[in-house]
């Protein structure tokens, strides 16, 4: 079902699951609940949420350092991401964020990803 | 009121090799190790191989259980390799356990290894992601350092620890493997050295990082009725437990517990009949510093939200309350991935067996915590003389 999530992702939708029997939320969508084991339905979150905790990435082979990541949670889901517009010292948990879908460069999928832009006014 | 069961089953001899940057490929590194417990037991005793190895992309190499068959001078024998990033070794372990108290088998090798520094820290830490998950982690270029490091962010936000509350894990262990002559990094740190070390992800840095180094280790499991043929001083396998969790720690309602760590805690201490109060001695998966004071949680030896008040009281150095990492841990006693869960085997029983020279502890139980990914897989093991 990331399958899913990433045609979502294309349509400008951020595709969760939700058990239908104790609630819980995954990212990406998968059809069992990792707790219970019920089957789960499609639920769509909310483009904005609060920062649950950061970081900043100093050693990586994959991009240019540092850059800085995050978690966010979404509505009742959890997505982590990399936050483009901040610095560590500018960020703390509980600082909003926004979700930002974008078409993804280079010739391997997926064709869509996101990123997170800090929206609070710099102190 | 002993469980005199025929199922029991025992540790009967431990090796391990130097651990470090070394120059011998990993499989040399195994001899090393298994020529410590071929002078104990009788290598042909052996009928079967565990292999717990975290990556092939170090060595271009996999079917290590043949191969160490073939090494070990057990051709025949079943062999087969294991695998959970850096719970591979405890995992051969649990696996060895299963095959002697199943019945299977009478004598079984635990074997890990893992040859990591011929390749650079960007390699080492590009290998280490395929233990995260691919869409929501390694989409994103979060490394697992960073999913530590975000841990340990949330942990000093709920909780009140400091930078440098994480920085006394490091100077303990560092202070620990003084006394190791086999360990990685023999080198005394201070508090100011950690808090002024480079950043890796952010609040972690290099000084809060175990070291990338190469190393093996082997422990031979014998059942109750042969274990005495091979040693006065068995060390008791009292529990061998295994719980798992998301790969991703984004899908975790709570992120500062290791909930896989617990649930593997709770099943090996109703196992071994044994509380967190009983056990005085420790071997943890301190990957990066916050890794330990969350175990010290999971494992029922500090309140939720006091870990690191343990590490600041000085409660869990060594002839503390719970010694903890007294073979200076992955921290300094270094962290060859695969090899890493049978190394703080080895700790426990050489110090259980009282053979632990200069940083001898008066011990006799003892529980080992090692785990792969972020703590996604979590292999506890209580053991007892
Ligand atoms: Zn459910």
């Amino acid at each position: 079902m990331s399958s899913e999530f990433l045609a979502a992702l294309c349509e400008g939708r951020i595709l969760a699951s939700r058990c239908s029997k104790c609630g819980s939320c995954s990212l990406p969508p998968r059809q069992r609940c990792p707790e219970c084991g019920a089957e789960t339905g499609y639920m769509e979150l909310p483009h904005r949420g609060r920062i649950i905790t950061y970081s900043e990435i100093h050693v990586s082979s994959k991009a240019e350092t540092p850059y800085v990541v995050a978690i966010a949670e979404l509505g009742e889901a959890r997505l982590p991401g990399v936050v483009r517009n901040a610095r560590y010292e500018d960020i703390e948990i509980g600082d909003e964020v926004e979700v930002v879908i974008e078409k993804r460069a280079g010739e391997n999928p997926p064709r869509c990803w996101y990123f997170f832009r800090l929206t609070k006014q710099k102190r | 009121m002993e469980n005199r069961d025929a199922s029991l089953c025992y540790i009967v001899a431990a090796g391990m090799s130097k651990i470090g940057k070394r120059g011998e490929d990993g499989v040399a590194l195994f001899v090393e190790a298994f020529n410590e417990v071929a002078n104990i037991i009788e290598p042909r005793d052996i009928e079967a191989i565990y292999v717990g190895v975290q990556s092939e992309r170090y060595e271009h190499q996999i079917m290590y259980g043949a191969l160490i068959a073939e090494r070990a001078g057990l051709l025949m024998r079943e062999a087969y390799r294991v695998e959970a990033c850096a719970a591979a070794g405890a995992l051969a372990l649990h696996t060895a356990y299963m095959a002697v108290r199943s019945g299977l088998h009478k004598v079984a090798m635990a074997v890990g290894l893992e040859k990591m520094t011929a390749k650079n820290t960007e390699e080492v830490t590009d290998s280490l992601m395929s233990a995260s998950d691919y869409y929501l982690d390694q989409l994103n270029n979060i490394t697992i350092p960073a999913q530590y490091a975000m841990l340990a962010r949330r942990y000093m936000h709920d909780f009140g620890a400091r930078e440098e509350d994480l920085c006394l894990v490091a100077v303990k262990n560092h202070e620990n493997a003084l006394y190791n002559p086999k360990a990685h990094i023999q080198r005394r740190i201070t508090v100011e050295e950690c808090m002024n070390s480079r950043p890796v992800a952010r609040p972690l840095k290099l000084l809060d990082s175990a070291p990338i180094s190469d190393g093996a280790a082997v422990v031979v499991v014998a059942s109750e009725d042969v274990a005495r043929r091979y040693t006065d001083t068995p060390v008791r396998i009292l529990a061998s437990t295994v719980s798992s969790d998301t790969l991703s720690i984004s899908q975790r309602r709570d992120l500062t517990w290791p909930r896989a760590v617990h649930s593997a805690a709770e099943k090996a201490y109703k196992q071994a009949r044994l509380k967190p109060s009983d056990i005085q001695l420790a071997e943890v998966h301190d990957c990066f510093t916050i890794n330990e004071i969350l175990l010290y949680e999971a494992l029922g030896f500090a309140p939720r939200g006091r870990g690191y008040l343990l590490a600041r009281e000085g409660e869990t150095q060594r002839g503390g309350r719970i010694s903890v990492n007294t073979s200076g841990g992955l921290k300094a006693r270094g962290h060859p991935v695969g090899a890493t869960g049978l190394a703080q085997i080895y700790e426990i029983y050489q110090q259980l067996t009282k053979q632990a020279g200069k940083r001898q502890v008066d011990a006799d139980r003892a529980i080992a915590v090692n785990e792969g990914g972020v703590n996604s897989t979590a292999v506890v093991h209580v053991l007892a003389v």
